[in-house]
């Protein structure tokens, strides 16, 4: 069955937080299936490239049934839009370089449910704006004006086709349930306090409705609370404590497992960061404790697929002789690691994330310095 | 145990303090120490090293053998109109300008940025300029509205953006080995020789209460 909950996130600095749902079709990268009702998955190999703006004050992307989507704010805040559709197994640009709105931040991110789209992009003047968007990018409607919702959000679908939009109001973490309009359904659901620093929020969409995740920067923790559809809770405010720093924090689910992976880089000795991950379970009890996913790595963000997770980073060369580059790895439910080289023309990157589409998690990136296009549609198969 | 005095006294501009910035003014960097991060973080700790270890050799430590420290974090956030872009690093093994190659850690650091103190009750230094290197990135988003940009390989902090320094790493500390029992106050100077651009530097200084 062709899935129609398709989503993710984004955050300030591109990375994205990324949820699943149960797959329909688990065998992920493999060649297009004659059979499924609708497009394949992207092919294992050589990532698909397209060329988008190169001032990236944010990024965004965002999987659809029969496609994706990428977005950029610019320095001066206009918000551009690109719209990609799997056309025979191959991705077709069909809308290239759309201004969308402007007055807009870094802080972008977007779901959809089936073709349609909410893109959420925090406003320089504050507040948050929610822009409801077919497959071609028109604007559907008008806007959602959120004035008390900070960016710093992360939107998710669920499996019940709605949308999750996360931010912070009063410098809390909150999450509301939006409509494919991008109006509020339920919401202004909110955990912790301002005292508690709240940064990196995150929605994530789990089979039991949705997550809400955070960094706790009095703590140096991250956290984690879980609620139903109606946002009623499930299991309350618990900190993912990994006994050190946990620098950008970012948070996946696998239905498949019922368990959450988070990710963070953290200082070592040397004061070089490392990429770590820990996963819990549905209680948010620990099921993996810490363990090093790359040495000499930050702003990891990570997806799920129906075997495991995904990881993808910054790494770089501790002796700062060559570049950063964009790496990957694999990670198994009971953490073990298996690095997954990503293809580049030689540029450092500059943003990225992962987004899940029907069971396929997709290193959507973008690079800067390198020739030819600098966006990178990378399926991450086993 | 160390005990920690419940009220930080915070020099300069706390969260709700902020000074307002001239529309005329020009783009500029503000660092800015984080009270909120940094207050209750003291801990005292014991640790031993070698003649070899790091901490030896980068003078985080006043002798070999077992030491008595005050660690602490140290969270510097720019709350102001400009990055600080510190530019890239030198060839690996030069020194050139702020930045210090550690032969220790292999890596380049940014030399004096911060500088740590004890104080005793009469304001008198007990243990003066601890100057701690730093490897100045964007580690936690205080504000939101800007991308990160800067790590170890691109060194600064954006704007909204703050480089954080945990209690638990390396050399964030005073060693206090051979400090009498008493209540002291800690001092975490931002920039103290004034190398970077700042808009404001009534807010680069955190001091706290301790009773060792």
């Amino acid at each position: 069955m062709w899935r129609l909950g398709i989503l993710l996130l984004a955050t300030a600095c591109g990375r994205f937080g990324f949820d699943d749902l149960p797959h329909s079709n688990p065998d992920a990268g493999t060649a297009p299936d004659a059979t499924d009702a609708g497009p394949p998955l992207l092919a294992c190999g050589s990532p698909t490239r397209f060329t988008i703006g190169t001032d990236q004050q944010g990024f965004a992307s965002i999987a659809r049934d029969n496609g994706f989507a990428a977005f950029t704010s610019d320095t001066p805040g206009a918000l551009w839009g690109w719209s990609f559709e799997l056309d025979g197994g191959a991705l077709v640009e069909t809308a290239d370089d759309v201004q969308l709105g402007s007055g807009v931040s870094a802080q972008l991110g977007g779901a959809a449910v089936g073709e349609q789209m909410v893109l959420a992009g925090g406003l320089t003047a504050g507040g948050t704006k929610l822009f409801s968007l077919d497959a071609s990018l028109d604007v559907i409607g008008t806007p959602n004006m959120l004035s008390n919702d900070t960016a710093a959000t992360v939107p998710v679908a669920s499996s019940t086709g709605l949308l999750a939009f996360a931010s912070t109001q009063g410098g809390a973490p909150a999450i509301d349930v939006v409509g494919t309009d991008g109006m509020v359904v339920d919401g202004d659901t909110t955990v912790g306090s301002a005292g508690d620093m709240p940064s990196y929020v995150a929605a994530v969409a789990t089979t039991s409705g949705f997550a809400l995740g955070y960094a706790d920067g009095t703590t140096g923790t991250a956290k984690l609370a879980t609620f139903d559809e109606h946002l009623d809770s499930l299991v309350a405010d618990t900190s993912i404590d990994a006994g050190t720093y946990m620098e950008l924090p970012w948070f996946a689910y696998s239905a498949a497992q019922n368990e959450f992976l988070v990710v963070w880089h953290q200082k070592n000795a040397t004061n070089d960061d490392d990429v770590w991950g820990m996963i819990v379970d549905q209680t948010l009890t620990t099921v993996v404790a810490p363990f090093e996913i790359s040495p000499y790595s930050t702003n990891a963000v990570a997806g799920a697929d129906a075997t495991g997770f995904w990881v993808a980073y910054d790494t770089y060369d501790p002796t700062m002789m060559s570049p950063n580059k964009m790496a990957a790895s694999r990670v198994t439910p009971s953490g073990q690691v298996t690095a997954r080289p990503v293809t580049s023309s030689g540029g450092t990157p500059m943003s990225w994330m992962l987004v899940e589409r029907d069971g396929q998690v997709v290193l959507t990136w973008t690079e800067t310095g390198g020739s030819g296009p600098n966006l990178y549609f990378d399926p991450m198969c086993s | 145990m160390i005990r920690v005095a419940s009220l930080a006294l915070i020099i300069g501009a706390c969260g709700d303090n902020i000074r307002p910035i001239p529309a005329d003014a020009p783009a500029l960097p503000d660092l800015a120490v984080v009270p909120g991060q940094m207050t209750g973080t003291e801990a005292i700790t014991t640790a031993s090293f070698d003649g070899s270890s790091c901490e030896v050799v980068e003078g985080c430590v006043d002798a070999v053998g077992e030491r008595r420290l005050l660690s602490f974090a140290t969270v510097t956030e720019n709350r102001g109109t400009a990055d600080l872009d510190l530019g890239p690093v030198p060839p690996p093994g030069v020194s050139s300008g702020i930045f210090v190659w550690s032969p220790c850690h292999m890596h380049h650091h940014v030399i004096g940025y911060a500088s740590f103190d004890l104080l005793d009750g009469s304001g008198d230094v007990v243990i003066a300029g601890h100057k701690q290197a730093f490897c100045l990135e964007d580690d936690e988003q205080i504000v939101p509205g800007r991308r990160s940009q800067f790590t170890c390989t691109l060194q600064g902090i954006t704007v909204g953006w703050a480089d954080v320094y945990a209690p638990d790493l390396a050399c964030e500390w005073i060693d206090v080995t051979d400090v009498p029992s008493g209540t002291y106050t800690v001092r975490v100077s931002i920039d103290p020789n004034e190398m970077f651009p700042d808009a404001d530097r009534t807010n680069n200084v955190w001091v706290d209460t301790v009773v060792l």
